[in-house]
């Protein structure tokens, strides 16, 4: 990939030439670059607070209770997680359509979604909705995670922290969070990755529109490569995005290292 | 404290209810008829439920009527099969995919953890690290190694990037399964006179089979539900599942009803497979993001 983005297809997709790093100067000189990047951005911070909050409230309320309703909740919770992405947006697809799917409808009856438009074409509902359907998606691996992580921390702990007089939040900022803190930072390295690749949802969803205005990263690579047929520029976009999630993820693991690797 | 009890049941019922609610639309939109999928107010379930979408998409016979403006769609033949087809090259496709990367991953693990050389441990590493970056990144050049190798809407283009996508897991999956392994049953295989290869085969895959099957079904489920590769490299011949069932949405009038049916029976598959090794996968999951 590193090769091919230095390169130029000649007359056909078969002849390669090299050309330096023109590809890397088209894309910088690109304001599409930039509105992706700036997408993406939005769409990450958004996507992994949203996952977050979900996550850790379901798992504290998991941790309170016991026995065979939590069972069958927690199953029925679990499912988008077992769901593929290509289902996912298509069924999402039809809830947030305008007027005939249930959200649109409600949306619509509300007033929030005035006449004559849609949910998926108008902002900022086009970039608000999909960011809901990919944390339907995902929370549940972050329930889950957080959960296992709770289930670890000791009794012990809290009723000694009780005794001391600490009050609910106190304990949870104090005692919770902190030996949370591995699972968590765990939990946001890898989704970060995913969200910040994630394609199908967006791509099934809005496809940019209106007018390239939720358009990802991985859109924009998907549209340089496969309808613009600029293949090189398509490598030299994927390197770079390949360089930022590395530093991403090695300055995490360089800077908490004693919390991933326990 | 029974006040936080009956808060968390709350909290936890919302969030099961926002998790099922799309499924109860799509399973009640897929037995309504095309013109009840299209009034306002939307329903949940249909008045008069009718089983036609489900039947339609396991028909043999080809389409031609009144679905024709579901097929108009880049150079696509106007007329053919709704998803019986693309079930089969899923199902094709993913049993492929599940075999070959066990295949490949066994090796590698059995040579990690027996065999000490110089960087065996950077291949488990490694592995983790191709598995943790999402696969647009490997869409281009996939695609472009597909072209030159002329293998753009076969199966076996669409193998080589599943395998890239599945043998970092299983090969990460399988060691953390293979560690706490009773070696000494090799040990003694070894002593009693059958060749490595032998104890191997015969003697260690059979003990490790529910780990071996757990890594097969994930497998098959990853190649199952592959989005972004399968919309690259297939084409009119090979197309899976998902892929058929984007022409759908990619209409003006999307027929929601079939669409819907096609989108549960892409997922029931996964579904069930996902709870029936749901323990080891999340063990598998928690260790390979711990213990490091």
């Amino acid at each position: 990939m590193a090769v091919l983005s230095l390169m130029e297809s000649g007359s056909s997709i078969y002849e390669n030439k090299y050309v330096g790093i023109e590809n890397y100067i088209a894309v910088f000189n690109s304001p599409y670059f930039y509105n992706a990047l700036l997408n993406t951005f939005i769409w990450t911070v958004g996507n992994l607070v949203l996952t977050a909050i979900l996550g850790l409230v379901g798992a504290l309320a998991a941790n309170e209770l016991e026995g065979k309703l939590k069972r069958i909740l927690m199953v029925l919770i679990m499912i988008p997680w077992f769901m593929p992405w290509g289902a996912t947006a298509m069924i999402w697809k039809h809830l947030w359509t305008t007027p005939y799917g249930i959200f649109g409808w409600l949306a619509f009856i509300s007033g929030l979604i005035k006449e004559g438009q849609a949910i998926l074409t108008s902002l900022p509902s086009a970039f608000l909705a999909p960011m809901i359907t990919e944390t339907w998606k995902i929370y549940p691996l972050g329930l889950l995670m957080f959960y296992a992580g709770l289930r670890q921390i000791p009794k012990e702990i809290y009723e000694s922290a009780q005794i001391d007089g600490g009050g609910v939040f106190l304990i949870f900022r104090y005692i919770t969070i902190p030996l949370l803190k591995p699972i968590i930072i765990t939990f946001i390295l890898l989704n970060l990755m995913w969200i910040m690749g994630s394609f199908a949802i967006m791509f099934i969803l809005t496809g940019g529109a209106p007018a390239y205005a939720t358009e990802l990263y991985s859109l924009l690579i998907y549209r340089k490569v496969f309808l613009e047929i600029k293949y090189y520029e398509g490598a030299a976009l994927s390197m770079i995005l390949f360089v930022i999630l590395f530093t991403i993820g090695v300055l995490t693991i360089y800077f908490y290292k004693k919390e991933v690797f326990r | 404290m029974k006040i936080m009890k009956i808060f968390s049941i709350i909290i936890l019922f919302l969030l099961a209810s926002f998790s099922f609610l799309p499924i109860i639309v799509s399973f009640g939109t897929s037995f309504m008829t095309l013109e009840e999928s299209y009034k306002v107010p939307p329903k949940i379930f249909p008045t008069n439920p009718v089983l036609s979408n489900w039947i339609r998409l396991f028909s043999l016979e080809e389409i031609t009527g009144e679905l024709t403006e579901t097929y108009e769609y880049g150079k696509e033949a106007r007329s053919g099969r709704i998803l019986i087809d693309n079930l089969f090259n899923s199902i094709l496709i993913s049993l492929t995919t599940a075999f070959t990367s066990i295949l490949i991953s066994i090796p590698v693990v059995y040579i990690t953890i027996r065999f000490k050389f110089r960087g065996y441990s950077l291949i488990p590493l490694s592995a983790l690290l191709i598995y943790m970056f999402p696969s647009i990144i490997l869409i281009v050049p996939v695609y472009i190694l597909d072209v030159n190798l002329g293998l753009i809407d076969t199966y076996v283009g669409l193998l080589i990037p599943y395998l890239i996508l599945t043998v970092p897991f299983i090969v990460w999956f399988l060691r953390a399964y293979f560690i706490n392994f009773p070696w000494e049953l090799e040990e003694a295989a070894l002593i009693d006179g059958c060749s490595r290869l032998r104890a191997l085969y015969e003697v260690i895959l059979w003990l490790a089979l529910p780990g071996l099957i757990t890594a097969w079904l994930y497998a098959f489920v990853m190649a199952w539900g592959e989005f972004n590769f399968a919309l690259i490299i297939t084409g009119s011949s090979t197309k899976t599942v998902p892929i058929k069932l984007l022409q759908f949405v990619q209409q003006h009038h999307v027929n929601w009803p079939v669409l819907m049916a096609g989108c549960l029976i892409y997922s029931f598959p996964i579904i069930i497979i996902f709870y029936a090794i749901e323990k080891y996968f999340i063990a598998g999951l928690l260790t390979g993001s711990i213990k490091g």
